[in-house]
């Protein structure tokens, strides 16, 4: 084991999340650029709880997986107590991209991301997973222009019928509205849901449904795309946390995308639906006329790569680093500056 | 085995309500017999629940592998694992001592933590104080249940510590194709054949069902594909309860083969062999 912790040179470090730091490094024996994601041992309690759940699905989930619109993991070394993850170093994500008020998105760049995002959306279905926390900042995209859906700490495998799970996952923004409606028995029509938003905030580079509580969320859902009834969704009222709603008609999707084709507005209609079971599934999604319909997306060098890396010189380090951390001490919730990895006291 | 009995319950739950809906509509004479044969059935593994036949194992006393696959197995069952998961915990287990010899470590802390890595890793998530509470209680059959303290955490801190050292030891690869899945589908498919020409499937498939978890005390359930191991399991089970000729005509086409196709009737053989060899090691070791 000591010998795989000596393969990968870290570069530097790129960010932290809640469980996690991450560390650009570079392989040693094949000179492959990777990311390097070593979980936290964060309270006393963690440590005495053993291997790290989150890391046991993630590993347990991304060993079997092989698709190009998926993070690949290549590696996984545990030191002491501590594992480590190695993936596909991916320069940003589309988070990073949609904010960067620099970047114009054409009706292709928003079909290509859109259509990466589906297949390997529709590949982990097929293999009978749920991701369960789509958004922007875990849709990686590298300098190719190629998108990998990313973090699993939160997927599950679907399928046995008595089997339940829990209600508590998406980040808010992106929660389906039978999750907020407390559903134990749910299916990829979350993740569709989830992708339903991201595609709508790759039109208004915001966020689509901003809900500062799971109250909120449910009214700015319903204030925009029409209140359920037992009509349009059987069964809503069956749900554990139904509450009911005052009548709100449907805005026209017209009116909030004005910009967008017609067929964009089915596809993003379609995945919003209120009622889980009207929402298409991946591949009937791909399969809707937007896809095969002009302009045809954009190629993935054609896609716009936000100004912190396009600015930076690849053979100028710091000045890469520099452009990492921006980005990263931007957007991850804990701004402490984490501890170096070292990895030569242990050989 | 003493410890079958809880396994055999909570299979047959399910299908006897389907099997009883369906005896209902064919004949009421054998609904009584069924009837009766169940509530036997029921009340013996309750009794067994309570004062099992077989004595209890003494497990300080043995220390070999196929002792402590059988007190995952004790203990699985005692925390209401689900058998996936339990299957899983000796999966790991075997796996890990492939690679390290069977004198290095203590093998009731590496199962212990076996199946606390496999909870985790089937999502089924138990408290480590309440499997610390039944490994230590199923070692020390007559001791009370640890107190909160030195000897507590060092339990815990070992549990921990192996669980990491199977992990690394078994590469992080938590996957194992089971042999469950394949046996589901085909005792499905199987079932109303047998039950159209035979009265006896149930306890067919419920012998074939214990080969099956039997079969997990042996390391040699890694030399075969699943699907080879679920007819396997079957096939025996069906030998063993000497299935007459007419139900299955093995003249015309070995049955196994509409199922799987590249079995073939050696490799066939070779499994039941390895399934039998399994209780070998209980002759051995009692």
């Amino acid at each position: 084991m000591d010998s795989k912790s000596k393969k990968y040179e870290i570069i530097e470090f790129l960010g932290e999340g809640q469980f996690a730091t991450v560390y650009k490094a570079k392989d040693s024996v094949t000179g492959n650029i990777v990311a390097v994601k070593k979980i936290k041992i964060g309270t006393v309690e963690d440590a005495k709880d053993g291997v790290n759940r989150t890391a046991l699905r993630e590993i347990k989930l991304l060993i079997e997986l092989d698709h190009e619109n998926i993070i690949a993991l290549f590696d996984v070394f545990g030191h002491l107590s501590n594992i480590s993850l190695v993936y596909d170093f991916m320069d940003t994500d589309l988070e990073v991209i949609i904010k960067d008020s620099s970047i114009v998105f054409t009706q292709s760049h928003i079909k290509a991301y859109t259509i990466m995002t589906l297949k390997g959306l529709e590949y982990l279905h097929m293999n009978w997973i749920l991701h369960r926390d789509l958004k922007p900042n875990n849709l990686l995209v590298n300098k190719k222009g190629i998108l990998k859906i990313a973090d699993f700490g939160l997927a599950k495998r679907f399928g046995t019928p008595d089997r339940l799970h829990t209600h508590r996952v998406v980040t808010r923004f992106y929660r389906a509205p039978e999750l907020l409606f407390g559903a134990r028995a749910y299916g990829p029509a979350v993740d569709i849901w989830a992708t339903g938003c991201i595609v709508a905030e790759l039109l208004l580079r915001v966020p689509f449904l901003p809900g500062e509580s799971d109250l909120d969320q449910l009214t700015k859902i319903f204030t925009t795309l029409g209140s359920p009834n037992e009509e349009t969704w059987p069964g809503v009222a069956k749900l554990s946390d139904y509450v009911v709603f005052k009548k709100f008609p449907a805005i026209p999707l017209r009116e909030i995308f004005t910009a967008a084709p017609n067929e964009l507005l089915d596809v993003i209609g379609g995945m919003l639906s209120v009622n889980p079971l009207a929402r298409p599934t991946c591949s009937e999604a791909l399969q809707m006329p937007y896809f095969s319909n002009r302009p045809p997306p954009s190629l993935g060098s054609q896609l716009p790569i936000p100004s912190c890396i396009r600015d930076s010189n690849p053979e100028d380090q710091d000045q890469d680093a520099k452009g990492q951390k921006r980005k990263f001490t931007d957007y991850s919730e804990g701004g402490t500056q984490p501890k170096r990895l070292v990895f030569d006291n242990f050989a | 085995m003493g410890k079958k009995a809880p396994k055999m319950k909570s299979i047959t739950k399910s299908k006897t309500k389907t099997h009883k809906q369906k005896v209902k509509s064919h004949k009421k004479n054998k609904n009584i017999s069924k009837q009766k044969y169940r509530t036997k059935q029921r009340s013996e593994s309750q009794d067994k629940l309570k004062k099992p036949e077989a004595p209890l194992t003494d497990y300080l006393t043995h220390k070999s592998n196929y002792i402590a696959v059988r007190f995952i197995f004790e203990c699985g069952i005692k925390l209401g694992l689900k058998h996936i998961t339990i299957c899983s915990a000796a999966v790991y287990f075997h796996k890990f001592y492939k690679h390290v010899d069977e004198t290095a470590y203590d093998n009731y802390s590496i199962a212990s933590a076996t199946l606390y890595l496999a909870s985790k890793v089937q999502d089924e998530t138990i408290r480590l104080r309440d499997l610390i509470n039944v490994c230590y209680h199923t070692l020390h059959r007559d001791a009370a249940p640890l107190r909160l303290a030195e000897d507590y955490w060092n339990f815990r801190d070992s549990i921990v510590h192996a669980e990491m050292l199977i992990m690394r030891i078994v590469q992080f690869d938590t996957t194992f194709d089971h042999p469950h899945h394949y046996f589901l589908h085909y005792v499905q498919t199987l079932r109303p054949v047998f039950y159209s020409k035979h009265g006896k499937d149930i306890i067919v498939f419920k012998k074939a069902y214990d080969f099956l978890h039997d079969f997990y005390h042996s390391s040699d359930i890694f030399q075969f594909k699943a699907q080879h191991i679920a007819i396997a399991c079957i096939e025996l089970a069906i030998k063993v309860y000497g299935i007459p000729f007419q139900i299955i005509d093995y003249e015309i086409k070995f049955w196994y083969q509409a199922l799987v196709e590249d079995l073939d009737k050696d490799t066939l053989w070779n499994v039941m062999a390895g399934i039998m060899d399994t209780y070998d090691f209980e002759l051995t070791t009692n």
